[in-house]
C-alpha cells in the first residue's frame, strides 16, 4: 500500500487474490506454525491414552490418602502431586528425540566450548565430584521424610484438630518438601553425560534452512540465496546462545533477545553485515512463525488459576494501564510515532518482551520500534527484579509480604524469569503468586494483538492514508499472521479443557508437556532468535538515535510504570484483602 | 536499515574504515569480555541485593531470562500449587462464578471505550 501527498497520491485498491494464500508472508507464517502444531499433534496425541492410565494409577495409589484432610497437605498429597508431573507426553522417545534435535547450546561458566562439546571422561568425573553430595541430600531426604509422616501419624490421630500438631506436620513436610528439591538438583548434577552438540547443530540449521527456504521460493525469492545468507544468521544465532547461557550472565537475566541485538547490531555497525547474508535477514519472516507457535501456549483455562482476584489485577489492569499510557504517549509526551507508542505501552504493561513481538507485529511497528522498546523493557526488568523485593520487604507489613508482594510483582516486572526470581527472593507463596499473575497476564498477548491490529488497520492506517475504507479493504491489510495466532490459541485452549475434562491433569500432560514444551517451545525460542539477531543485523546506531527523541520512550516507559505500579498495587490489596481475604487466607 | 542503504554502506566501506571497523568489533568483544568474567561477579561480591538475588536464581535454578510463563518450571509448580490449594478448600472467589465473568467482560469494556476514544489522528511532527 503506497501513497504520496496532493495530487501525486498514488492508491493501491485492495483486492483480495486466492494466491496470497501462497505468496504472502503472513499465511505462509501460517502455513510453517500450525505445519509445526499439527506434526506436534500427531506426534503426542496418539499418547493421550497411556498418559490418562498412568493418572488414573496415581489417583488409585495415592488419591484417597491425600484427600484424608482439608486442614493441610499430607505427605500423599504431594506424593500425588508428584506423581502427576511425571505424567509428560514429551517423555516419550519421540520426544526425547525433539529435545536433543531442537536442543541449544549447552550452559557453561569459564570455558565457552563447554556448550558444544564435553567428553564422557570429563562428564565422569564430574558427576563423581557431585556423587557425596547426592548420596547426602538422599539420606537427608529419607530421613525428612520419615519425619514428616510421623508428624502426620500423630496429627491424625488427633483427627487434625490439634492446630499445634497441624502446624507440626506442616513445617516437617515442608522441610521434607526442600530437601526433596535439593535431592533433585544434586541429581541432576550427579548423572551429568558426555555431549556433542556440533552434529546436532548442523543438522538443525539444514533443516531451518530447508523449513524457511520453501515458504521464501514460494514467495518468489531465490531458494539458494536464502539458503547460503541463513548460514550466516544461524552461526550468528548460535553464537548468541552461547553468550545468554553464560552461567554468570544468566544470573543477571540477561536474555537471548538482548544478545541477539546486541550481536547483531556489533557486527553491522562495525564490519558490516555481508551483502550475502541479507537474503535471509527476514526478521518479520521468523518472528511470524513464532508467534504462531506462541497461540498454542495462550491456554484460556489458565486464567482461572487464582480466582476472581487474579482476573481483576492482571486482565482489568492491564488494558487501563495500556490504554492511559498510550493517551498520554500520543497527548502530553507527543511521541512521533504511534506504533512504538503502541509497542512500549505493551510490553510495560502486558508481559515485556513476547508482548512487544505480539503487537509491534500486529501493529506493524519498524524493527528498530521494536528494539527500543526491547531494550527499555530489559532495562527496567533488571532494576525492578533487583528493587522490588527489597522494597516489599522493606516497608510492607509481613502478613501481607507474600500475597499482596507477589501479585504486585507479577503484574508490574515485565518478564516471567525476572517476576518467579523476585517471587523467589521473598519465599515460595510469593513466588507462585507473582508466577501465577504473570501467567494469567501473558494469556492476555492473544486479545491484546487482536485488539491492537484491527485499532491500527481500521483507524490509525485509515486516518494516516487519508482514505475511508470497506470491509474488503480492511480484511486486505489485517495482519493474518494473527488470525493464526488466535486460532491456535482457541484450537489448543479446547484441546487443553477437552483433555482436563477428561482426567484431571490431562491437559498439561498432553497439551503444556506435549505440544507446548514438545513442540512449540522448542522451534519458537529458537525462530525468535533469528529474528532478533535479524533486527540486530539490519539496525545501525543513527536509525536507533531517531527514534529515542528527546527521551520520549524513556519518558513514556517511567511514567506508564509508574501507573501501573499504583493501579496494580491498589487492584491487588482491594481484590485480595477487601473482597476476597478468603481466598488470600487459603493461598 | 534497509537493503539500499546496507548495499550503499558497504560500497562506501573504505579499507581504513574496514580495518577501523574490526577493531571497534574486537574491542567491544574485549570489553564483553571483562564484563562477563570481572565486572559481574565484582557487583555480585559486592552489591548484596545483587549477590543474594544471584543465590537465590542459582539454588533455585531459575531461568531469569525467561520470557513466558512456559519457559520456567516454577509457573507450572505455582499453578499445580494454586490449583490443588484452592481446589481442596474451595474459597469464596475461586472458580467460575459472575465475579470472575465480571472481571473478564470489564476487560474487554475497557478495550471497547479504548477503540472508540482512543486518538486517531495523524501523528503529530517531532518537536526536536
Amino acid at each position: 500500500m503506497s501513497e504520496g501527498a496532493g495530487s501525486d497520491v498514488v492508491r493501491d485498491v485492495a483486492k483480495w487474490e486466492w494466491s496470497e494464500l501462497w505468496k504472502k508472508e503472513d499465511w505462509w507464517a501460517v502455513w510453517l506454525g500450525f505445519a509445526i502444531l499439527l506434526l506436534g499433534m500427531i506426534l503426542y496425541f496418539p499418547t493421550s491414552g497411556d498418559m490418562k492410565v498412568k493418572i488414573d494409577a496415581a489417583n488409585a495409589k495415592y488419591g484417597q490418602a491425600a484427600m484424608k484432610t482439608d486442614k493441610l497437605k499430607t505427605v500423599s498429597y504431594y506424593n500425588l502431586s508428584d506423581a502427576k508431573k511425571k505424567v509428560k507426553a514429551n517423555s516419550s522417545a519421540i520426544g526425547k528425540f525433539m529435545k536433543t534435535f531442537t536442543k541449544k547450546p549447552h550452559g557453561w561458566k569459564t570455558n565457552p566450548l563447554d556448550s558444544f562439546y564435553m567428553s564422557d571422561e570429563k562428564a565422569a568425573a564430574k558427576a563423581a565430584k557431585a556423587k557425596p553430595k547426592y548420596t547426602q541430600a538422599k539420606a537427608a531426604e529419607k530421613s525428612a521424610l520419615e519425619k514428616a509422616k510421623a508428624a502426620e501419624a500423630d496429627a491424625e490421630a488427633a483427627g487434625f484438630n490439634d492446630a499445634a500438631l497441624n502446624q507440626k506436620t506442616k513445617n516437617a513436610i515442608n522441610d521434607w518438601r526442600n530437601a526433596k528439591l535439593k535431592t533433585g538438583k544434586a541429581k541432576k548434577k550427579a548423572s551429568v553425560k558426555g555431549y556433542n552438540q556440533i552434529g546436532w547443530l548442523i543438522l538443525l540449521g539444514i533443516a531451518y534452512a530447508v523449513f524457511f527456504g520453501f515458504g521464501t521460493a514460494f514467495m518468489g525469492r531465490s531458494f539458494m540465496e536464502f539458503l547460503k545468507g541463513f548460514s550466516f544468521v544461524y552461526l550468528i544465532t548460535v553464537i548468541v546462545w552461547v553468550l545468554s547461557y553464560q552461567s554468570t550472565l544468566k544470573g543477571i537475566g540477561i536474555n537471548y533477545a538482548i544478545w541477539a541485538i546486541f550481536i547483531g547490531m556489533l557486527i553491522s555497525n562495525t564490519v558490516g553485515t555481508p551483502q550475502w547474508a541479507m537474503p535471509a535477514v527476514q526478521t518479520e519472516y521468523y518472528i511470524k512463525v513464532g508467534l504462531v507457535l506462541l497461540g498454542a501456549k495462550i491456554l484460556f483455562e489458565k486464567i482461572i488459576t487464582i480466582g476472581t482476584a487474579g482476573i481483576f489485577v492482571a486482565w482489568v489492569v492491564t488494558p487501563t494501564v495500556w490504554l492511559v499510557t498510550y493517551w498520554f504517549g500520543q497527548k502530553i509526551v507527543k511521541m512521533p510515532s504511534k506504533r512504538l507508542n503502541a509497542t512500549i505501552c505493551s510490553d510495560m504493561s502486558v508481559c515485556g518482551v513476547s508482548a512487544a513481538i505480539a503487537a509491534a507485529s500486529a501493529c506493524r511497528a519498524k524493527k528498530e520500534e521494536l528494539t527500543l522498546a526491547v531494550g527499555l523493557s530489559m532495562v527496567f526488568t533488571a532494576i525492578m527484579m533487583l528493587l522490588m523485593p527489597v522494597v516489599i520487604k522493606g516497608t510492607f507489613p509481613v502478613d501481607k509480604q507474600m500475597i499482596l508482594g507477589g501479585a504486585w510483582m507479577g503484574g508490574t516486572i515485565d518478564a516471567t524469569g525476572a517476576v518467579v526470581a523476585a517471587g523467589a527472593f521473598l519465599g515460595d507463596k510469593a513466588m507462585y503468586v507473582a508466577a501465577t499473575i504473570k501467567m494469567i497476564q501473558n494469556v492476555l498477548i492473544g486479545v491484546m494483538a487482536f485488539f491492537l491490529a484491527v485499532y491500527f488497520t481500521t483507524k490509525v492506517e485509515v486516518e494516516e492514508t487519508g482514505h475511508k475504507v470497506g470491509a474488503i479493504e480492511i480484511w486486505f491489510r489485517f495482519p493474518k499472521f494473527i488470525l493464526g495466532f488466535i486460532a491456535a490459541s482457541v484450537i489448543f485452549s479446547a484441546f487443553y479443557s477437552a483433555y482436563n475434562a477428561q482426567a484431571n491433569g490431562l491437559g498439561s500432560a498432553m497439551v503444556d508437556q506435549g505440544i507446548v514444551k514438545g513442540m512449540g517451545d522448542l522451534f519458537r525460542t529458537w525462530f525468535f532468535a533469528l529474528s532478533f539477531v535479524s533486527i540486530g543485523l539490519s539496525t545501525n546506531f543513527k536509525e536507533l538515535q531517531e527514534h529515542l527523541s528527546g527521551g520520549k520512550p524513556f519518558i513514556l516507559y517511567i511514567v506508564g510504570q509508574s501507573f501501573n505500579l499504583f493501579m496494580t498495587l491498589l487492584m491487588a490489596y482491594i481484590m485480595f484483602y477487601v473482597v476476597f481475604p478468603e481466598l488470600t487466607a487459603t493461598i | 536499515m534497509t537493503q539500499n542503504m546496507i548495499e550503499k554502506d558497504h560500497q562506501n566501506r573504505k579499507p581504513h574504515n574496514r580495518i577501523m571497523g574490526w577493531a571497534a568489533l574486537f574491542f567491544c568483544i574485549f570489553l564483553l569480555w571483562g564484563f562477563t568474567f570481572y565486572l559481574v561477579p565484582w557487583m555480585q561480591g559486592n552489591i548484596p541485593m545483587l549477590g543474594r538475588l544471584a543465590e537465590v536464581v542459582r539454588e533455585r535454578d531459575i531461568d531469569t531470562t525467561a520470557f513466558f510463563y512456559s519457559e520456567n518450571k516454577e509457573s507450572y509448580e505455582a499453578e499445580r500449587y494454586l490449583n490443588e490449594t484452592l481446589e481442596l478448600a474451595k474459597p469464596r472467589g475461586y472458580g467460575f462464578d459472575r465475579y470472575f465473568a465480571l472481571g473478564i467482560l470489564l476487560c474487554f469494556i475497557i478495550l471497547v471505550i479504548g477503540y472508540r476514544f482512543l486518538p486517531n489522528g495523524t501523528n503529530p511532527e517531532p518537536d526536536n
